[in-house]
């Protein structure tokens, strides 16, 4: 049994084998998906693409006025989504600013702005800087 | 020397500014993303400029980035000037890099440095031209910065880059060598962009590719599963993770930041706006002076009254009458021209004395706040409403174009993500969405009678969210996103406002006064064949259900053909003979809700197909018709006789 270090889900390994035959790229492909929730794991039992597990603090948890660092993009965003945030320059390393979180989500990004819906912010993993902000930035709008 | 100049760039990068700049023709500018939607070209020193969409990277998501991307490709000889906006170079110069791999020669522009130098916020020219080894011109299209100089690069154009002055990881390199090497010939793409797109993604791309080449199609997933399996990201954000940390190194060596950003008055009333408390105040605060005031108050109340009964009514058309009796012995001829359809009582009146203030003032509404930035910030806090309608806050833009003209709009739901998104949208300006002259002209036939106002917003608001959450249930497909860049307040520009406001005039008044005309003109020959007597006859049956007075049946009959004029119509009924109140409320629903006029009818077809054109007609149609029967059953109940 191998168990799926994103969403958890215990699986066989053959079982996962027989499902990925199924994908166009599985020829070659080196990962295996969990079943239940698409991560690609590796089937030598490795840990998975990167170190994004469920329970990563996410952007859409993030309190109005907080800043924190893009730590990585969840892989298991659809291709669109993925798409979007890399055209929209919302990635790995990036500092953001979460201005408001109603009626949708607003984050500053340097100079920029940008408004987006609450499943696109979850996909964004994030990491809180361990100190407060430095005094001379201005206070969050 | 190369021909076309190509102006390419992200979204509100101000592409289109630059383009009515060097060309002097004018292409909509206005501040928010997403104003343009097609190609718009004019000549600059005999060559062609072509304003495209704005763009976030090669790699499209939307149907307008979609256009500028082809038409990039689809190039033969062209310069492509890149206009970033100076403020966000860091966001900007990615997709320098990636034009620069395209095979074309790249020139960067600058722009909006008048923004950036007020923001505290110096580019070094020279020596981002220097990084790159591209020319770099800084311009703003508010003071005219750089215009001449840019002009002097075009003139002389550098040659073509093959390489952006950047690598990205070395698994992504060895791939996309891998993969150049077995593209087939008839890609008609820079091998190593291509390779680079299809390994971030681009499925069109690779299925072409296979088709092409099964073989090749092989190698290529070998190649990009072995990027991946060496990569800790999906691949898309690799490549965008590389090409954002050379532009932002770059970012930091050229831009001089000479004083902190001052915060301003402005930055506090933008952030107002989006506040779910005052933000939404402020939308019916909007709402309340653009369209009740001007437009109602003004436009209706004082310009059309002015216009129609002093001027048309009282003086021009009495006067035209008897000029035409003096002077045309013919009464077939005299009925043509001044005749209860005639061409000038009629068509010419209608147009120049009702449509043509309601639609000015619209549009200068419309200008004022497409200028200022209101409009990403009205989608922001519309969001969580239009997701329950299988829409996105990005549906608020087109939404809002469709009360200027539901034409414009429908072609503006390109901008929207999914097909979805954009088939509810289309059947939503066709059923629910008046446009401007319409809108107008049922203002004025509702001012003074607020019951029949309250049951026409009631019955449109309620059919808009009930047509589109049934939508949503039945229409199959993905969630959409919202994500919108929302760009800072501005001013409007009194020159913008100005040009655009009068360019939207005459492109409409262009469109409406033939069309007036030939209806007038139809209306006349099927007059004298005895056709409109058997037409209006038939229309006044379903109308006599409705409890609408015979007389109201040819501004339906002609609503057909065109909804503003159909409004027109109904106006001048309203004017000559009176309506009372609760025929008033049943007609302004009916023909707001009523099929949409030609050229809606005509977008749609291209934009949807026709198959779905059609679909959507017979639906609107329908449900004018039923809510019109309902409300004829419903308001007696409600007391609407004594109203």
């Amino acid at each position: 049994m191998v168990k799926c270090p994103l969403c958890g889900f215990a699986f066989e390994l053959e079982h996962a084998k027989a499902l990925c035959r199924q994908c166009a790229l599985s020829r070659a492909c080196p990962w295996v998906c969990c079943p239940n929730c698409g991560y690609s794991l590796s089937p030598e039992g490795g840990e998975g693409r990167t170190g994004v597990s469920a329970s990563s603090p996410r952007l859409s948890g993030m309190k109005a006025g907080q800043r924190a660092v893009i730590e990585d993009i969840d892989p298991t965003l659809d291709a669109e989504r993925l798409k979007l945030l890399a055209s929209l320059a919302l990635l790995p390393g990036v500092e953001v600013v979460l201005v408001r979180r109603f009626p949708s989500l607003l984050v500053r990004v340097g100079e920029r702005q940008v408004a987006m819906d609450r499943a696109l912010a979850r996909g964004i993993v994030i990491r809180m800087p361990p100190r407060e902000p430095a005094p001379a930035e201005p206070a969050p709008r | 020397m190369p021909g076309t100049v190509i102006l390419a760039g992200r979204p509100n990068a101000g592409k289109s500014a630059l383009f009515n700049r060097l060309s002097g023709a004018y292409a909509a500018v206005s501040n928010y993303p997403g104003t343009t939607v097609e190609v718009a070209r004019a000549e600059s020193e005999g060559r062609e400029v072509v304003d495209t969409p704005g763009m976030h990277a090669f790699l499209s998501h939307t149907e307008e980035e979609l256009v500028s991307r082809r038409l990039i490709l689809a190039a033969r000889d062209a310069v492509i000037v890149h206009v970033a906006d100076a403020r966000n170079l860091d966001t900007h110069l990615p997709l320098t890099l990636q034009l620069m791999e395209s095979g074309f020669p790249v020139i960067l522009a600058a722009n909006m440095t008048d923004e950036a130098e007020a923001a505290g916020q110096t580019v070094d020219a020279a020596a981002l031209s220097e990084a790159l080894g591209i020319p770099v011109v800084l311009t703003s299209c508010v003071t005219g910065k750089g215009i001449g100089e840019l002009r002097a690069a075009l003139r002389n154009p550098p040659p073509p880059t093959a390489r952006a002055p950047m690598s990205y990881p070395p698994a992504l390199e060895s791939a996309a060598t891998e993969i150049a090497a077995v593209l087939p010939a008839g890609i008609a793409m820079a091998p190593r962009l291509a390779a680079l797109l299809i390994l971030e993604g681009d499925h069109d791309l690779l299925e072409r590719v296979v088709t092409e080449s099964p073989s090749a199609g092989a190698a290529i997933l070998k190649a990009r599963a072995s990027a991946q399996a060496r990569l800790p990201q999906p691949l898309a954000i690799s490549a965008a993770v590389a090409r954002h940390r050379t532009g932002a190194a770059l970012t930091v060596r050229v831009v001089r930041r000479t004083g902190s950003r001052p915060t301003r008055l402005r930055d506090a009333l933008g952030d107002l706006l989006m506040h779910p408390l005052w933000g939404g105040l402020a939308a019916f605060a909007v709402l309340y002076l653009g369209l009740y005031l001007l437009v109602g108050k003004v436009g209706s109340g004082i310009l059309v009254n002015w216009l129609e009964n002093d001027l048309f009514l009282n003086r021009f058309n009495p006067a035209a009458v008897r000029l035409a009796q003096a002077v045309i012995p013919w009464s077939a001829v005299r009925d043509l021209l001044t005749g209860e359809f005639g061409v000038f009582t009629l068509g010419i009146r209608y147009a120049v004395a009702i449509i043509l203030p309601l639609v000015s003032m619209f549009f200068l509404v419309f200008a004022l706040i497409e200028d200022s930035g209101y409009l990403p910030r009205l989608a922001m806090l519309l969001d969580a409403v239009f997701k329950k309608i299988g829409l996105s806050g990005r549906a608020v833009i087109p939404m809002v174009l469709g009360f200027g003209c539901d034409t414009m709009a429908t072609l503006v739901t390109r901008t929207l993500s999914t097909r979805r998104e954009r088939l509810i949208a289309t059947v939503l300006l066709a059923l629910a969405i008046p446009c401007s002259a319409q809108l107008g002209v049922i203002l004025g036939l509702l001012e003074g009678h607020p019951q029949a106002l309250a049951v026409w917003f009631t019955v449109l608001a309620g059919s808009f969210l009930l047509v589109g959450f049934l939508g949503a249930l039945i229409i199959p497909g993905e969630a959409s996103i919202f994500f919108m860049e929302v760009p800072p307040l501005r001013w409007p520009l009194p020159g913008n406002v100005w040009r655009k406001t009068s360019a939207r005039v005459i492109w409409y008044m262009r469109e409406v006064v033939p069309l007036f005309i030939y209806v007038s003109l139809g209306a006349w020959a099927a007059g004298r064949l005895g056709v409109l007597d058997t037409v209006t006859t038939a229309a006044a049956v379903p109308l006599g259900w409705m409890g609408l007075p015979t007389a109201s049946a040819p501004a339906f009959v002609f609503g057909f053909i065109r909804r503003d004029y159909g409004a027109a119509g109904l106006y001048d009924l309203h004017a000559r003979h009176g309506l009372t109140v609760m025929q008033i409320a049943i007609s302004t629903v009916v023909l707001t809700l009523f099929l949409p006029c030609v050229a809606q009818f005509m977008m749609m077809g291209r934009e949807r197909g026709w198959k779905t054109a059609m679909g959507i007609m017979a639906f609107v149609g329908a449900s004018a018709v039923g809510a019109g029967l309902l409300l004829s059953r419903v308001l007696p109940l409600l007391g609407g006789a004594s109203w």
